[in-house]
């Protein structure tokens, strides 16, 4: 354990997909507890795969990433899950299960974490309320349009209320007046103490919530 | 949580292969009890000669020599005859039982006294019988090995192809933090119950069959009592039905086992 203050932090990071050149160098940054943090950069820059990094979804090729305090280049397999259950995603394209409603799309985090399932509707209803979609929890995805599909997929990545939240463009799906609700909802969780990276090509959205930006140009940090 | 398709062909195969275990599992278990029958029965030498010369062949064998009375013959023949073995028409040959083996220079003499005599040592046929009884068990062990080993074979096929079906939801499930163990666990859940329902159905049709087969061989048997479960269940020895009801265990353990393995092993794909 080291740096416990800090939820994420890296030391010369680098990333490579297979034999392929370096899509990201040289990385070092932290961020602490409760940070909220733009995530910024031209299309192919890569902010998805520096927020698979911080999803675990991916590990670095080089340097040394810590979460939580654990080192993730040595960490084995099985001390991954109950890391990726502290982080909340929102995937570049939803990623909701197609068998699943919305509801129990939802639902999924919860059910998957070692806790009590008793409140797990009232927790789900609540959410989906929150988002607008109370009277959509049984529809399937592919019956939502893309904005709804959007919210269902934010819904599912706060309901555990996670100590770090990842968010790959989750406004590109959405109208204004959606969009500056999900800044509210992602701002009260920032207060409530978690940790936010938001990636984003929106300038008129980081203007109206000025915050911390890093920005990504081919792969390396910009001032 | 993950609804997995209807894989109709992993229940029909493994029927297929439970039924192929049990019938050579029941074959096995013949030959295992007729081989000890063989093997228990009396060391001795038969000898068969024309009913004409029944007394010079007492006296050449001496007292050691048991002839078998009308009523023995009868009772020996009767499987093959029926009831009425004992008032034939034709004429029996008289037939001599003694312990042992044949003694030395026994043909020589009985080729003179009695022209076509029959000698028979129960020790050659036992011996060649109750090899004949090895080596049908060990081809109903080597036939249970393959059906195991095909078994475990479609279990992994079925997997692997749900699995793949399945690609995106598990990579989404993955990166929510479900273990391996909670994933792979329900493709063997999965699994054992397919094999469970395909196992069971294998194992009633090779009831039946059985049943079928126990018909044919009703002559050799009592003559069977009124149509009860009883006597239907009496008409296949207990480690039959042992066999019948522990078959599809095996399947359903042998579907979680190799569904669990298949499982983790493609899990460990994801970082
Ligand atoms: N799985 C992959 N295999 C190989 N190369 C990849 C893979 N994913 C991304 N890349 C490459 O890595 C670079 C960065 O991609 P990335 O998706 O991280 O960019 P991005 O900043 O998220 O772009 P966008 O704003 O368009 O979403 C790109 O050149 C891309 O082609
Ligand atoms: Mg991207």
């Amino acid at each position: 354990m080291e740096e416990t203050e800090d939820i994420v932090r890296l030391d010369g990071v680098g990333l490579r997909y297979g034999a392929g050149a370096a899509v990201l160098h040289d990385l070092s940054f932290a961020f602490p507890a409760g940070a909220f943090r733009w995530l910024l950069g031209e299309s192919g820059a890569g902010k998805t795969s520096l927020l698979r990094l911080l999803t675990l979804a991916v590990r670095p090729t080089s340097g040394r990433l810590s979460l939580f305090g654990s080192r993730i280049e040595t960490a084995s397999r099985r001390d991954l899950p109950p890391l990726r259950r502290r982080i909340g995603i929102v995937f570049q394209g939803c990623r909701l299960l197609p068998h699943l409603s919305a509801f129990d799309n939802v639902a999924l985090p919860l059910r998957l974490a070692p806790r009590p399932q008793a409140l797990l509707r009232a927790d789900v209803t609540e959410m989906l309320r929150w988002v607008g979609l109370e009277q959509r929890m049984a529809a399937l995805p592919c019956e939502l349009s893309s904005g709804e599909r959007q919210r269902v997929a934010i819904a599912r990545a706060v309901i555990a209320r996670p100590a770090l939240l990842l968010a790959d463009e989750p406004t590109g799906d959405l109208d204004d007046t959606q969009a500056g609700r999900l800044m509210q909802l992602l701002a009260e969780l920032n207060r409530l103490g978690t940790t936010v990276v938001v990636a984003t090509h929106s300038v008129a959205l980081v203007q109206r919530h000025p915050a911390p930006a890093l920005r990504l140009v081919d792969g390396g940090l910009r001032a | 949580m993950l609804k997995l398709p209807q894989h109709r062909l992993l229940p029909v195969l493994i029927a297929a292969m439970v039924f192929l275990a049990a019938l050579s599992g029941a074959a096995s278990l013949a030959a295992a009890r007729l081989a000890d029958q063989w093997r228990g029965a009396a060391d001795g030498t038969t000898v068969e000669v024309p009913e004409q010369d029944g007394a010079a062949v007492a006296a050449l064998l001496g007292p050691a020599a048991h002839r078998l009375s009308q009523d023995e013959l009868a009772a020996v023949l009767q499987p093959w005859l029926g009831k009425d073995a004992g008032r034939l028409t034709f004429a029996l040959p008289a037939v001599f039982t003694l312990p042992g083996s044949p003694p030395a220079g026994l043909e020589q003499a009985l080729v003179r006294a009695a022209p076509g005599a029959l000698v028979s040592h129960d020790t050659v046929w036992q011996e060649q019988a109750s090899a004949l009884a090895d080596s049908v068990q060990a081809c109903g062990t080597l036939t249970a090995c393959v059906v195991a080993f095909v078994a475990a074979g479609i279990v992994v096929l079925a997997t692997g192809a749900s699995l793949a079906e399945h690609q995106e939801a598990i990579e989404v499930i993955h990166h929510l933090g479900a273990a391996d163990g909670l994933i792979a666990g329900k493709f063997a859940a999965r699994a054992s119950v397919l094999a469970l329902a395909g196992a069971v159905a294998g194992s009633v049709s090779a009831a039946l069959t059985l049943l079928a087969l126990a018909r044919l061989t009703a002559p050799f048997q009592p003559p069977a009592p009124a149509f009860t479960l009883a006597a239907l269940a009496a008409r296949l020895p207990p480690a039959v039905w042992a066999l019948l009801a522990v078959l599809p265990l095996l399947a359903t353990l042998i579907g979680w086992l190799t569904a669990q393995a298949t499982a983790r092993a493609w899990l460990r794909r994801l970082p």
